[in-house]
């Protein structure tokens, strides 16, 4: 039996693969890692310098009656990637152009569903990163505007607004949007541990410190965040972990 | 629109073959949801630029592009009294899409039109990013402290086109403009609204006396009298006090009136007008809000309505060059030495004075300039902002003082621009500018008249008094008024016997045949003299002289050979000494004051009534130049009452007054039309320049008939310049 010290963008599914277990449940059930589980209920959310137990390989026998050409399948617990993509309210982006989510040699074209979801099955357990592009279009140009009314003579009091005589310089709003996450598989922590919430808030967009213990910049965005959610506004991250895992990790 | 690529990270978990979890990523988004102001119900409405999208959407509903309020303190219209009650504040509130806190900067400006620097700015502080609705506290000076409210009272940085550091009607409407900046993904990087500083009306009143810069008693009250009358009035009448009479009869043929009217009077009176400007607070109500006019400018605009009169040859000269001159009108022409068409302004320039809670005396307080190309004639006027007469602008209203000159003054709310940023209404066109009806204001007709005092109407004793309103109506066709007002018949008083011992003492030896030394001049009647009659005089010559007259006939021969042979005769001969002495009598009651004394009695002796019996002529009035009088005072005999035109047949109704109204015309330098006979010698034919040639019932003529006076004669009293003037109606005329 050997310990494995967990390091970023490990989980289970990883580590076994690393160690050629099959299935990465062989690991995460195993006896000597019933603390770990118990700590992890999610076998794929670890927290870095975490200890699982690596147990010595068993061989497997198979009998084979081998009276012709055979097909033998294996079923293996396969892990998959699940990305929701939507604004912090859950409300889809109106008007995606397209979308490609890419794992190793896997990749879904498909535009997410109605919740925003997009999902590869059965990722190959060695990934360490996933890209996701997305292109949003720019709302569509208005219809341009009839003509102006004849200006009145006199013109009335107050008289009618002429936007070309405000000459301050304007600025656009985007177009077309194109975003390209880089997903580190395995790396998203714990929710209950500081860091696994900012990892949780970065993710939604708020651009926390992505460090183990809080402080004022971490207190600063947890505050952000408590705004949006109507909820106290302390800055602990510890008080808003269980809103945030609900809004992350919830499909 | 500008194509945006954003890279994210993202830490994931995978999901186990037998659970649901997901990793959520969301794009950091933010933006401007909205920016407006509100108050009591009303919201400005917000704008942002095409294609612009929050998931909060903005919402418009019931907002205005109309929005406005009043900035800075106010008055109280009913005292004109600062009052720190009151106010007009208004909530300044956004909407900021920030739901990650990724706005890194938002800036709140206001901008003018035409420029592109912000008047004001502020940039938002950290709490005051947060996602969602939020109103702007501002930091308020209360009592010395510093305190904070959501509130806005029009604040912005003080500079010189906003020196009180409040938004000013004068640059408005403006834009309030909030812009953000961030990471992430902006599809509203900014929005905007509109607001409004408005002047809601003008209203028009006298300024305070002190306003007049004139010295001279005359201009003095004549603002005076002026400021009594409301301006709500059809026609305010312009007196021009102006007692110029002849000293001598040759001023009635030179151009001595013309002369000595400009040297009093050169460009006429001086009138204060003031108009007081209102702010539309944003409950659409008026509010004196000083700090909310800046240095806006107001265009006065002068308006010539002369009306054409009942008389053709006055109105072919007031349509002189009519439709040339700035402005148009009928007013006088500078060639007839008038106003209209010449650099002397309406509105004279004044420097003005800085403002403060007492006024200084003979200073105009406003400064007033020329309106620049193209409307020249106009003139502007910035108002006080602080002070006795803040929220006040004014002109010098400065009529010609050519009588019958006629004008309507508009005051105009002159901060509009054009879309070359001009002022709008400063344009070469006729009156009225095109304008709102609240942004102006104005006059009712100021006309300007002339004004001469009757002063004295006086009696020997008794007898019918004439209507001196009669007379003065007579004068209304030059706008002249006759001020009788307050003038009271009046007998002669004691004291008539001794200055007629005195005026009589002079007459020759043989008038003194005639009068009677026991006679009490005083109390023998109200005629002027009480002489012999014929027949008491031929008992006194055949009494006094019985060697060499020694009866009735020889008494009735020496009458006859003095040219006596008659009553008629008789009274005749005796008229001029009569006349004489009333002259020298009435002299010493020359009033005091400046203006016209009416000297009356019925007849001037008492032998008249036998003279017109006879068909005798005689002498109704005299327009005598009194020792006591100058030209500013002058009196007349009147000699004639009711009865004796009975006598004649002369059916005219006043005619006594009419034969006043002539002698005034005379001390005010009328001469008689050619029909009397004047026009002999150096001012024989065409040098007697007087009357119009196609008229021969001028009031000045001798005419038998109801009289009025000749359009010359109405030119001549108006002030116009004599030597400019023809005698015939069409040579006057340029159109």
């Amino acid at each position: 039996m050997a310990d494995y010290t967990v390091k970023p963008g490990d989980c289970f599914a990883s580590i076994a693969r690393a160690n050629n277990f099959f299935d990465y449940l062989t690991l995460y059930n195993h006896a000597d890692n019933a603390a770990v589980k118990a700590k992890f209920p999610n076998p794929n959310t670890l927290v870095e310098g975490e200890v699982v137990k690596i147990p010595a390989k068993k061989a497997a026998k198979i009998q084979l009656v081998l009276d012709g050409d055979k097909t033998i399948f294996i079923k293996r617990k396969a892990t998959k990637l699940r990305v929701v993509v939507t604004r912090v309210d859950k409300s889809v982006y109106p008007r995606i152009k397209s979308s490609l989510l890419t794992v190793g040699s896997k990749s879904n074209n498909a535009l997410p569903d109605g919740t925003g979801l997009i999902e590869i099955a059965d990722i190959d357990p060695a990934a360490k990163t996933a890209t996701l592009k997305i292109v949003l279009e720019a709302p569509p140009a208005p219809a341009p505007p009839g003509a102006a009314p004849a200006a009145a003579s006199p013109p009335p009091n107050p008289p009618p607004i002429v936007p070309a005589h405000f000459v301050d310089k304007a600025v656009e709003p985007d177009g077309d949007v194109t975003i390209t996450w880089t997903f580190k598989l395995g790396e998203l922590e714990r929710h209950d541990v500081v860091r696994g919430t900012l990892q949780r808030l970065f993710n939604m967009g708020w651009e926390p410190p992505l460090q183990k213990t809080e402080n004022d910049a971490t207190r600063k965005v947890v505050k952000a965040y408590q705004a949006f959610a109507k909820a106290t506004v302390d800055g602990n991250a510890t008080a808003v972990n269980a809103g945030v895992k609900t809004l992350h990790d919830a499909p | 629109m500008p194509t945006k690529t954003l890279t994210r990270t993202a830490y994931v978990a995978r999901t186990g073959h037998d659970l649901a979890h997901t990793n959520r990523t969301v794009l950091p988004e933010f933006g401007v949801v909205e920016v407006r102001l509100e108050k009591g119900g009303t919201k400005s409405k917000v704008y942002r630029p095409d294609r612009s999208e929050t998931p909060r959407a903005l919402d418009n509903t019931g907002a205005v592009d109309t929005f406005h309020f009043a900035p800075g303190p106010q008055y109280r219209a009913d005292t004109w009294v600062a009052d720190p009650a009151r106010n007009d504040r208004v909530k300044l509130t956004y909407d900021l899409y920030n739901p990650q806190g990724r706005i890194t900067k938002a800036k709140l400006e206001i901008f003018k039109r035409h420029s592109k620097t912000a008047i004001w700015s502020r940039e938002l502080k950290d709490a005051e990013l947060a996602d969602g609705p939020q109103e702007l506290e501002f930091e308020w000076d209360d009592a010395g402290a510093k305190k904070k409210r959501k509130e806005w009272d029009g604040a912005i940085t003080t500079s010189k086109e906003f020196p009180d550091g409040f938004l000013t009607v004068e640059h408005s409407p403006y834009k309030l403009r909030l812009t953000v900046e961030g990471t992430g993904m902006c599809r509203a990087p900014m929005a905007w609204t509109y607001l409004h500083v408005l002047v809601d009306k003008l209203e028009l009143e006298w300024g305070p006396p002190e306003a007049v810069p004139a010295k001279d008693e005359a201009r003095r009250d004549c603002f005076a009298d002026v400021r009594t009358h409301p301006l709500t009035d059809a026609l305010i009448k312009v007196f021009l006090a102006s007692p110029i009479f002849k000293r001598s009869a040759d001023q009635m043929f030179d151009n001595t009136f013309y002369t000595k009217y400009k040297k009093a009077w050169e460009d006429g009176a001086q009138l204060p007008l003031f108009a007081k400007v209102f702010v539309r607070d944003s409950a659409d109500a008026p509010v004196v809000a000083p700090k909310a006019l800046g240095t806006a400018k107001f265009l006065w605009d002068a308006e010539l309505v002369s009306e054409a009169t009942t008389e053709p040859f006055c109105d072919d000269a007031d349509d002189y060059d009519k439709d040339k001159t700035k402005p148009k009108g009928r007013n006088c022409h500078k060639d007839r030495g008038g106003q209209r068409g010449s650099k002397t302004s309406v509105f004279p320039a004044q420097a003005g004075y800085a403002p403060k809670t007492t006024l200084d005396a003979n200073k105009f307080p406003f400064k007033v300039e020329e309106c620049k190309k193209p409307r020249t004639w106009a003139a502007l006027s910035e108002a006080w902002r602080e002070g006795l007469l803040a929220s006040k602008t004014g002109v010098l209203v400065q009529p010609s003082r050519m009588a019958g000159d006629t004008y309507k003054v508009t005051v105009h709310a002159a901060h509009e621009l054009n879309d070359d940023k001009k002022m709008r209404i400063n344009v070469d066109t006729d009156a009225p500018l095109a304008i709102h009806a609240s942004l102006k204001a104005s006059t009712n007709k100021l006309q300007v008249w002339r004004k001469v005092k009757l002063v004295r109407y006086m009696h020997k004793a008794g007898g019918s008094n004439m209507s001196l309103a009669a007379i003065a109506k007579f004068y209304e066709d030059a706008f002249v008024e006759v001020d009788v007002a307050g003038v009271n018949p009046e007998d002669y008083g004691g004291g008539w016997n001794g200055a007629f011992t005195t005026a009589s003492a002079g007459w020759s030896d043989f008038t003194k045949q005639f009068l009677d030394p026991a006679t009490d001049q005083a109390g023998a009647g109200p005629n002027g003299v009480y002489f012999r009659t014929r027949d008491q005089a031929k008992l006194h010559l055949i009494a006094t002289y019985p060697a060499d007259i020694a009866d009735d006939a020889a008494a009735e021969a020496w009458l006859t050979n003095q040219n006596m042979a008659t009553d008629v005769a008789y009274g005749t001969a005796l008229q001029q000494a009569a006349i004489d002495a009333l002259c020298s009598i009435f002299d010493s009651k020359i009033h005091a004051d400046a203006g016209i004394n009416v000297f009356h009695v019925p007849r001037t002796h008492n032998i008249i009534d036998a003279v017109i019996a006879g068909g005798g002529g005689i002498t109704d009035g005299l327009a005598h130049d009194f020792g006591n009088a100058s030209d500013k005072k002058c009196g007349f005999l009147s000699l004639a009452d009711a009865g004796l035109y009975a006598t004649f047949g002369l059916t005219v109704a006043n005619y006594g007054e009419m034969t006043a109204a002539h002698e005034i015309g005379h001390h005010m330098m009328l001469p008689h039309p050619k029909s009397t006979g004047e026009n002999t010698g150096a001012k024989a034919n065409n040098d007697y320049k007087a009357h119009d040639d196609a008229v021969d019932d001028c009031l000045m003529s001798y005419k038998p008939a109801t009289r009025k006076l000749c359009g010359f004669c109405r030119l001549r009293l108006r002030g116009w310049d004599k030597t400019k003037l023809k005698t015939t109606r069409a040579s006057n005329k340029k159109t």
